[in-house]
């Protein structure tokens, strides 16, 4: 009798662990969508800031381009501006490739997200340690190619060896990694406080430029408007629009940048919570 | 000391402040490192210090007697660059002392560097501003345009680089390492790290300092 009725007790706590394991490991997906989310946003602003500042030293060139007709001719022209285009190009790649860095540290640290979030949306037994500790070196391998203080920046920790995927093995995942993480988070911050402020003043200089160099003029020609091919009325038509519109833009730019500022902390608060031991 | 604007400096500062050379001599009774090892890190310890020092000075008079002076110079420019052509003469003259100030920015003051990144842009395209309207251009000599866009990219890519390929890569050992000497931990190892990570990162600092200054 006493048997009997300890068994049913005893499979109601079997359940009840094995719920509260799901909700747990649904925890972990989340924080593991959330990161992969956050990262993928500062990738894609590391884009926009190249697409952005390339843009707007295209106009600087065309401005000092229009400047220098008035004051050199022959071969002086031609070597001056050669020497402008060369200096610009030489100025925006310089930008591009410290972005590039950051960028890939961006994508390794997705990587490592969205295997945490298949690890933990999975039931099949499995090493976690092989699963996230390419990832994870490569993430170091990041953060270490941009070290220019000759600093012996710490090595890739150990690897975690756990075979099942329950919420233990995964918060012992999340905390063997803590430091490399925290760091990663730390760089994109710094690069979103730079980014942001990049794409902000290029911005403003290409809104200025399009006005200056391509809208305005055009207006103030005198040809009449009968003489302009249909093809000028439709691209002075289109520039015009893109200027207008291209104020939606910013404010787009704007808007993803205080979002991926808020998604950041508010994610590193809920890592900080889920690997407090 | 008081609370500083630079973020990296106030976290060197509080690792330095919280590990006394009385701390740093139990450590060292307590560890097995050899007589020569043991000097090395005292005199480590000292140019730590002595580095600090100059740092936080050079640091202190920046906030207490340039940035007062820069931020004037930029907000006022700023205003300048709305008004119109009666204000033609002014913004033309007060242009270059816009170049000496932007130039003594430091590239951690988030303040006045986005102060910058808003005038920059504006006198990229003299032709769109209300003072020049309908009247002549100022020319190079008087107007060096693409000067001011050049020391903002320039600050700009510095602060990304000292962030991210040096401070951000050793800020957590530095803040951990302040933790556990306030906690009174003795962790001879750790400590070391994060006093060598000091010693390069306050050298960087005040490289960049020399560069401003």
């Amino acid at each position: 009798m006493r048997q009997s009725l300890r068994a049913p007790a005893v499979w109601c706590l079997l359940f009840f662990v094995l719920l509260s394991g799901c909700a747990s490991s649904q925890q972990y997906v989340s924080l593991a969508r959330e990161g992969a989310a956050y990262t993928g946003v500062v990738a894609a602003l590391v884009d926009r800031a190249n697409a952005m500042r390339v843009e707007s030293s295209s106009y600087i060139l065309l401005q000092q381009r229009h400047e220098m007709t008035t004051k050199y001719k022959g071969k002086v022209l031609k070597n001056a501006l050669l020497d402008s285009l060369k200096h610009a190009n030489q100025s925006d790649l310089e930008a591009i490739e410290n972005n590039r860095h950051t960028k890939d540290l961006a994508i390794s640290l997705q990587n490592y997200f969205i295997a945490l979030q298949e690890l933990a949306a999975s039931t099949a037994p499995v090493d976690i340690s092989t699963k996230t500790s390419e990832i994870i070196s490569k993430l170091d391998d990041a953060m270490r190619a941009r070290n220019s203080t000759s600093l012996t920046v710490p090595q890739s920790v150990a690897p975690v060896i756990v075979t099942h995927i329950t919420e233990r093995a995964l918060q012992k995942e999340l905390i063997r990694r803590k430091q490399s993480i925290l760091s990663a988070l730390d760089i994109l911050d710094g690069l979103l406080i730079t980014i942001s402020r990049e794409i902000d003043g290029q911005t403003r200089n290409i809104r200025n430029a399009r006005v200056g160099l391509l809208i305005q003029p055009a207006y103030q020609d005198t040809i009449p408007v009968s003489k302009l091919s249909l093809s000028d009325k439709e691209l002075w038509v289109a520039l015009r629009k893109k200027d207008l519109l291209g104020s939606t833009t910013e404010s787009d730019d704007k808007k993803t940048v205080t979002a991926a500022k808020t998604s950041g902390r508010k994610f590193r608060e809920l890592f900080t919570n889920m690997t407090s031991k | 000391m008081e609370q500083m604007g630079n973020i990296p400096l106030r976290e060197l500062s509080d690792f330095a402040s919280s590990f006394s050379d009385s701390f740093l001599e139990e450590l060292l009774a307590a560890s097995s490192m050899k007589p020569e090892e043991r000097t090395a890190l005292r005199e480590q310890y000292r140019n730590m210090l002595a580095t600090m020092e100059s740092v936080q000075k050079a640091y202190r008079r920046y906030e207490e007697i340039d940035r007062p002076v820069i931020k004037e110079c930029l907000e006022t420019y700023l205003l300048l660059l709305q008004r119109g052509p009666e204000s033609r003469e002014e913004l033309i003259q007060q242009f270059a002392a816009v170049l000496d100030q932007a130039a003594r920015i430091d590239i951690l003051d988030d303040g006045m560097m986005d102060l910058l990144k808003e005038i920059w842009p504006e006198v990229q395209w003299p032709e769109q501003l209300p003072a020049f309207e309908g009247g002549q251009l100022p020319d190079e000599s008087v107007w060096p345009k693409n000067r001011l866009k050049r020391i903002f990219e320039e600050k700009n890519k510095q602060a990304q680089v000292f962030l991210n390929n040096s401070w951000l890569l050793v800020r957590l050992d530095i803040v951990s390492a302040t933790e556990e000497l306030k906690k009174g931990k003795k962790h001879l190892d750790s400590l070391g790290k994060a006093l060598g990570y000091c010693c390069k990162i306050l050298g960087l600092v005040s490289r960049i300092h020399n560069i401003i200054l």
